[in-house]
């Protein structure tokens, strides 16, 4: 999904279309709007982030229902919260924040994951929906690429999520995660090598 | 056995081209079953082709391929759950159809449109 999901999307023809497109192109004039209690703003705004925030969150979870209300939940406290947001970071920063900390959350209460790469291979990631011709091939490598990331401890996939996946840049994925840019680059340097690793492996490089 | 390239009989380069051609749509997922197995059969021989799909770039391609498209009706669903939790009046009226599931249905879809139709924009905080 990545960058590419948070593009606003407007439907009809004509004038309707191009109010559309004015009410929407404004983010901020929304947020502020929405931060007066004009539930319309949030709905626009909904529209344009709830995909970006499920591609993150889906990474993160353990099945896609639980994405599905990891992402509600993010609506929920976003709408209940947005009153506190101040604006000192993009909105998509401050709902994956919300989104990623949902779901690191409920990893937490669920306890700890499996880590070995074995055991998480053949399990169907949580939102791949794969084809019927995928299904058929779980040795494929992009899926062994997307086994040995949910096989990562939240804290390390999460910054590997945001930065390579997603495409944010350091600072903002940081931000996201609450943490010092040299403490998300830590992370993302072992998660990357993890995850080289496992492939490397499955390549047969005893990597 | 490793192939270099450089060392490759006339058919194996042959066939480091192709894969080699192959490698972008591998990639980005767009290739059928039989030409994956051609590109994975051959990266398990080929030096230059395993570093190339193992380079961080490809690496976060080939993650970014493995397809996380929302649910349909995902945005229905979550103005469903505002609407249903932001204790407007009429929103309680609104039923769900199934119970504690009421907002996790958008795989199914049934009549969530109708409803944030009738709900959209009634939460209030």
């Amino acid at each position: 999904m990545g960058l590419a999901s948070r593009s606003l999307c407007a439907s009809g023809t004509g004038h309707h279309l191009d109010a559309a497109r004015e009410r929407v192109s404004d983010e901020r004039a929304l947020v502020e709007r929405a931060r007066q209690g004009q539930c319309e703003a949030f709905d626009s705004l909904v529209r344009v982030h709830a995909a970006g925030v499920y591609a993150v969150v889906s990474r993160l979870c353990a099945s896609a229902d639980e994405a599905e209300e990891v992402t509600q939940e993010t609506f929920l406290r976003a709408w209940r919260g947005i009153a506190q947001f101040k604006g000192d970071c993009q909105l998509f920063t401050w709902l994956y924040r919300i989104g990623v900390n949902e779901a690191l959350r409920r990893n937490q209460r669920r306890g700890p994951e499996v880590s070995s790469l074995d055991d998480h291979r053949g399990r169907t990631p949580a939102d791949s929906r794969p084809t019927p011709d995928l299904d058929a091939e779980q040795h494929d490598l992009r899926l062994a690429l997307d086994t040995a990331v949910r096989a990562l401890h939240p804290d390390y996939r999460a910054p590997l999520i945001l930065r390579d996946i997603e495409g944010l840049g350091t600072l903002e994925a940081a931000q996201i995660l609450d943490l010092s840019e040299a403490a998300f680059k830590s992370r993302l340097h072992r998660a990357r090598s993890a995850v080289r690793d496992a492939v490397g492996a499955y390549l047969g490089d005893g990597a | 056995m490793r192939l270099r390239a450089s060392g490759l009989s006339r058919r194996a380069r042959r066939e480091h081209g192709r894969v080699q051609a192959m490698l972008p749509g591998y990639l980005d997922g767009e290739l059928g079953s039989g030409e994956r197995a051609q590109v994975m059969s051959h990266a398990r021989t080929c030096d230059r082709c395993r570093g190339v799909l193992l380079a961080p770039p490809s690496v976060a391609r080939m993650l970014r391929s493995v397809a996380t498209d929302p649910p349909p009706g995902l945005v229905d669903a979550v103005l469903l759950r505002l609407a249903q939790e932001g204790a407007m009046p009429g929103a309680a009226r609104i039923p769900s159809g199934d119970g504690e599931r009421g907002v996790q249905r958008t795989r199914n879809g049934t009549g969530l449109g109708v409803a944030t139709a009738l709900i959209a924009c009634s939460y209030v905080k």
